[in-house]
């Protein structure tokens, strides 16, 4: 899934016990500790620094359109956050509304879930800032005014971040890919029937790569389109 | 019965010198009926004598601060003070216009005896800024008359043991009639015959003194040396808190408006310390000099006690309030008053953050933003999607942790779902799933008639779900309603 691009063959080849700078999984055996947050993707997990997304500084989400799959891709560590941490989960202005039942089937204590909604930018940047200062939340997902948002602001953020414990997940549009950024780690989502594909723009301790694919549990799939229960089989059910 | 009289003599002139920002170090007097009748310490340095008129006092020092009195501002605070000292005997009966009584008697061992718990009650005093004499007796009369001579009775002559008339006899020698609640026509008669001290008139024979000065004054010796016994009423302490501090002059600014909203956040916390309680519910009100008052309202989520953080979170209210120019009086109230709990903290430091702070970083956020903006998610049993979620206080216990019926039976769910169905070209969507059909109730169709269109939704629903794909490889619920139109419901992203 993951491809690490090999360039000397020649050296690996004479050389079959060199450790090169690229595999992530020497450093970590080199004895630094991994600190993320399991994605409940293994395939992530390996090419992701901490092994997980990182708890201290800013996680870039850059995705076009709402809904192709971006709360699947963080539901997972929601949940082991929400399980194990008395800490809430901060979501700063959501495009939607986050739908506690399918949160809760997903195994996210939805009792952590702090919604808030500020109104203008600069509400929304210093909500931003309190929750990462104050540490009272375990993740923050953050939703920002893009046209507004200047590069000195997301550093502040990523500086507010770094001081914390907060996994600190930013949403921006794929068009933000081109700029730089101070944060942490910059992911581009692009949708794919049953998963994700991911472009890892920015990470540390190693190369930007593309092309990662996850793949859902896909179960509504396999629900058949023809589904021809008749209402009033239902009827006693609801 | 072991009675201490607080006697303060500057009331009046303190109350009105508290209004003012900061230390006033210059003379100042109270005025009533155009007479000095309180000084300060400066003023008395300048010899500026009570009784004398203002203009007379002006002469004297040009720069002289000068108050009106205020009796109903003063009566205030004299019931302020007899809260405080509830915390020393539940027995405190105040004795206007300037002077509290206290019944000791059952305090003294608790705060190791009477000369401490004197010292404690003039620190206490003074920390407020108020002078005070102090003094104990076994009747209120007495004690009271002996606080406003200034002679102090703690010593070894009063021994609490020795309970009668003739120690009260005893402790109340010398002093001067004027100290005495007798009315000035009264002491003006004595005077012409003689009599200017207490033990004079005390040696006199009652029935003579009766048949020429009336019962008021046989009845006045008789409960002063405990021959008549003289209840007292004591007070009952306040379950609500509510202060105000009146501006001498409008200020105008924000900022200027911090420094009584300081005070009053510290009397509050002292007020809260005492009953050993919390508050969840501010409710500040700014008056201006002409137009409707401003109520600023701060909530906590869980109760607070500390004076700090009741100033920080009604200063972020307050930046994002609209303020009149000129303020003259401010008032805070303190609702919801409920037993303070501290967060118990891990011994090891295991959980680094407890739900003490949860409740401040809502508390500070609310503050800022809203309560409105601020919310916490729980899901409820209820097939319609729009009634299976709702949003409640944050952080608040025991949130709704049920898992809809629908998805115990295999439904799945978005995990975005829009407030507002979007209307949608089905065309436009592959289809996946479907339909799964959602029409319950119908038990609220005639209550969902009377709301407007655009609120109509979600109550009574017959709808049909479907699992399809956008255009952007979105996969997305959709619905369609029986009279065939399309809906986009959410996203299960």
């Amino acid at each position: 899934m993951l491809e690490i691009p090999d360039t000397k063959g020649s050296i690996t080849r004479a050389l079959p016990n060199l450790w090169r700078a690229s595999e992530l999984p020497g450093l970590r055996s080199a004895g630094i500790k991994s600190d993320g947050i399991e994605t409940g993707f293994p395939g992530l997990d390996d090419v992701l620094f901490d092994q997980g997304w990182p708890r201290t500084g800013l996680t870039e989400l850059l995705l076009d359109d709402p809904g192709i799959g971006e709360l699947t891709l963080l539901a997972s560590a929601l949940a082991s956050l929400s399980a194990t941490e008395e800490r809430l989960i901060a979501w700063i202005a959501p495009p939607f509304v986050p739908f506690a039942p399918a949160l809760a089937a997903v195994g996210i204590d939805v009792s952590k879930m702090l919604l808030v909604y500020p109104d203008n930018h600069a509400d929304a940047l210093w909500t931003f800032e309190q929750v990462l200062k104050t540490g009272a939340c375990s993740a923050l997902l953050g939703w920002l005014a893009e046209h507004e948002l200047k590069f000195a602001e997301i550093r502040r953020l990523q500086f507010a971040a770094r001081q914390g414990r907060t996994w600190a997940g930013l949403f921006r549009p794929t068009t933000a890919a081109g700029n730089a950024s101070p944060a942490e780690l910059r992911l581009r989502l692009w949708p794919r029937p049953g998963g994700l594909q991911l472009d890892v723009i920015k990470r540390r301790g190693g190369w930007p790569l593309s092309g990662i694919e996850l793949d859902f549990d896909a179960d509504i799939d396999t629900r058949s389109c023809l589904d021809t229960r008749h209402p009033a089989d239902e009827s006693c059910s609801g | 019965m072991l009675w201490l009289a607080l006697y303060f003599p500057m009331l009046g002139l303190e109350e009105r010198l508290d209004t003012l920002d900061g230390d006033t170090t210059g003379p100042a007097v109270l005025v009533a009926d155009n007479r000095v009748v309180q000084v300060n310490e400066q003023a008395r340095r300048a010899e500026i004598a009570l009784g004398s008129t203002l203009a007379t006092a002006n002469s004297i020092v040009p720069e002289l601060n000068h108050f009106n009195r205020d009796p109903s501002a003063e009566e205030e605070r004299l019931g302020r003070l007899a809260e405080m000292a509830y915390r020393y005997t539940p027995k405190v009966s105040p004795a206007p216009p300037d002077a509290l009584l206290l019944e000791v008697r059952g305090s003294l061992r608790l705060f190791g005896g009477l000369k401490a718990l004197s010292v404690q009650l003039a620190d206490e005093c003074r920390r407020l800024g108020h002078e005070q004499s102090l003094a104990v007796a076994t009747t209120p009369l007495a004690a009271l008359m002996l606080a406003r001579s200034g002679m102090e009775t703690f010593g070894d002559e009063l021994d609490p043991s020795r309970v009668g008339e003739k120690s009260v006899r005893t402790a109340l020698r010398g002093v001067s009639l004027t100290h005495s609640d007798l009315p000035p026509r009264d002491l003006e008669r004595l005077a012409n015959m003689g009599i200017t001290r207490i033990d004079e008139l005390l040696r006199l024979p009652p029935g003579e003194l009766g048949k020429r000065f009336g019962l008021t004054l046989i009845d006045y010796l008789a409960r002063l040396t405990g021959r008549k016994s003289d209840p007292r009423a004591f007070i009952e302490p306040h379950e609500r808190f509510q202060s105000s501090v009146h501006l001498l002059e409008p200020v105008r600014g924000k900022d200027a408006l911090l420094f009584p909203m300081r005070k009053l956040a510290a009397e509050l916390a002292r007020w809260l310390a005492r009953r050993h309680f919390g508050a969840r519910l501010l409710t500040w009100t700014v008056k201006p000099l002409t137009g409707p008052a401003v109520v600023l309202t701060v909530e906590f989520a869980q109760p607070r006690r500390d004076d700090l953080s009741f100033l920080n979170l009604s200063r972020l209210k307050l930046d994002s309030a609209d303020m009149p120019g000129e303020v003259m009086s401010v008032s805070l109230r303190a609702d919801f008053v409920a037993p303070f709990t501290t967060a118990l903290a891990d011994l090891w430091g295991m959980t680094e953050h407890s739900t003490a702070t949860h409740a401040e970083l809502v508390d500070l956020l609310a503050a800022k933003l809203g309560a409105e903006a601020v919310r916490g998610l729980c899901s409820v049993d209820d097939h319609r999607p729009e009634q299976a979620w709702s949003t409640e206080h944050p952080v608040s216990q025991g949130a709704g942790r049920t898992v809809g019926s629908d998805l115990a039976l295999g439904y799945s769910r978005p995990m975005w779902l829009l407030d507002l169905p979007k209307p949608i070209d089905a065309k436009l969507y592959e289809m996946v799933s479907g339909p799964e059909r959602i029409e319950t109730g119908w038990w609220e169709r005639e209550f969902a008639a009377r709301n407007p269109p655009e609120k109509r939704n979600g109550y009574a629903v017959a709808r049909d779900y479907y699992v399809a794909y956008s255009k952007h490889g979105a996969k997305c619920w959709l619905y369609r309603e029986q009279n065939e139109r399309w809906f986009l419901h959410g996203y299960f992203s």
